[in-house]
């Protein structure tokens, strides 16, 4: 396993009690509902404090009621703090095949769709869409997050990585191919990200994603609109670790 | 109301990797290297770039467009002291991007972009190398026989193309070094031009070596 670098923020100490009490806003991004174990609560407390690795490991070790908190802690710990790009990748490729056998022992459970497609498609951006396409991993994508949305129209978060889809393929391969191959229009893209927000007001994720799906398919890297929403990201209070990585990019973003 | 516009990283992402890839070598240099170089975290990095392949891609569209406007200038050479101060711009812009000439076999082998892209620098820069011929031809500064053309603008463009990696197996510690930027660039634009010493006018040829003695000396 690779996680060469660990992370804990000690500005979030979450536990059983907390995780709970606030359940609703943390999983206003994936609408996940709140777990019965304490088990399971507690690899959530430690995914939201930020110790991904430990959250993941307690996750794995509690059976399938666990899968969901694991995937998310090891794509969540590849995509903002893996240093290592082919770790990276090992990691995402086992989580989506994680997702894989999840999907298919319960196949009525959004996430185990939702990360399927995280992992791929965080995967295919990393060894290059193009080739990605080619392979027919945009179809399966694709049907994943249809299928999450479908299964839970609130899923915030997959209609971001809707949206994603739409602007990274139309990046790639133009609009035309775009839309004649794989379906993908702007439109269509833009009316998901907007829709995430209206599901998750206080995402700085989908500002990001918004901010980025804009540069792509407007061509204009200085593109006021995404200038607003990294200062809105930049703005927004963190929950947790996680909230507060995709706080501290935004602020990345405008620190020049 | 939206501020200044803040899309930096991105640009400094850039700026950053080309000077660690001309420095090191593109198969030298990690993300890991990139991020720390930065001081941003890896999901910042990959955020703008989310593959190592995509900042060699953004890296090379740069150099392909401002290769292909400084080729378009080839027609406007007439003489000698075109020719040296065309080659000299031509070279200096190679430096800039030496990374892509460094590893070239390297990155044409893992990267499909490359691998078709640079097939059409080569064929650019022939077309550029010809106009030129023909300018210089036109303007009575080379008498070349029409049939010679194609074969002496391919050796230009080989010498062109590969002095960089001669430089680096003559002193692979130092050669691609910034320091050693002037006299690499000044050898390999003298040696590109040598190729036209047949075909020059006797006062051209005078020119040339006159261009070179300076150089020689100036480096002495």
């Amino acid at each position: 396993m690779a996680w060469t670098s660990t992370f804990f923020s000690n500005a979030y100490p979450f536990d059983v009690e907390s995780v709970v009490r606030h359940w609703c806003r943390l999983h206003a991004c994936d609408a996940e509902p709140l777990p019965t174990q304490d088990a399971v609560l507690e690899a959530w407390a430690l995914f939201h404090c930020g110790d991904f690795r430990r959250a993941f490991e307690s996750g794995l070790g509690l059976g399938s009621a666990g899968t969901t908190v694991a995937i998310k802690a090891s794509c969540i710990y590849a995509n903002y703090l893996e240093p290592t790009e082919k770790e990276r990748l090992v990691l995402f490729l086992e989580a989506a095949e994680r997702a894989r056998t999840q999907a298919a022992q319960e196949p009525h459970n959004p996430a185990a769709w939702y990360w399927q497609a995280y992992a791929l498609g965080r995967y295919s951006q990393g060894v290059s869409v193009a080739r990605a396409l080619a392979e027919g991993l945009g179809q399966r994508i694709r049907h994943a997050l249809e299928k999450t949305i479908e299964l839970q129209p609130l899923h915030g978060d997959a209609h971001i990585a809707l949206g994603a889809f739409h602007a990274e393929v139309i990046d790639k391969v133009g609009p035309l191919i775009g839309r004649m191959t794989y379906g993908a229009r702007k439109d269509v893209g833009l009316a998901m990200y907007r829709k995430a927000l209206e599901l998750n007001p206080d995402s700085a994720m989908a500002r990001l994603e918004y901010a980025r799906g804009l540069i792509m398919l407007e061509g204009n890297p200085d593109n006021p609109a995404a200038t607003r929403l990294y200062q809105q990201a930049a703005s927004i209070e963190p929950m947790d670790a996680k909230e507060m990585l995709d706080r501290d990019l935004a602020l990345a973003e405008l620190k020049d | 109301m939206a501020k200044k516009a803040p899309r930096r990283t991105a640009e400094r992402i850039l700026e950053v990797t080309l000077e660690l890839f001309n420095r090191f070598g593109e198969p030298n240099v990690s993300t890991t290297l990139i991020s720390a170089e930065l001081n941003i975290s890896p999901g910042n990095l990959y955020y703008h770039y989310p593959a190592k392949d995509e900042l060699i891609n953004s890296l090379f569209d740069r150099y392909e467009r401002s290769l292909s406007e400084l080729l378009n200038a080839s027609d406007n050479v007439r003489d000698v002291e075109d020719a040296w101060f065309f080659m000299h711009t031509l070279f200096e812009l190679i430096w800039q991007y030496r990374f892509l000439y460094r590893d070239l076999n390297d990155l044409l082998s893992k990267n499909r972009r490359l691998e078709t892209h640079f097939q059409w620098v080569l064929k650019n820069k022939t077309r550029a190398v010809k106009a030129l011929l023909d300018g210089m031809s036109r303007a009575g500064s080379i008498d070349i026989d029409s049939r010679e053309v194609e074969a002496t603008a391919t050796s230009m463009v080989v010498v062109l193309t590969y002095w960089l990696s001669y430089e680096y197996v003559r002193d692979p510690r130092h050669a691609l070094e910034p320091e050693h930027a002037q006299v690499a660039l000044m050898r390999g634009a003298h040696h590109v031009l040598n190729l036209l010493m047949p075909y020059l006018e006797p006062g051209q040829r005078q020119h040339l070596l006159t261009l070179v003695t300076a150089y020689d000396q100036g480096n002495a």
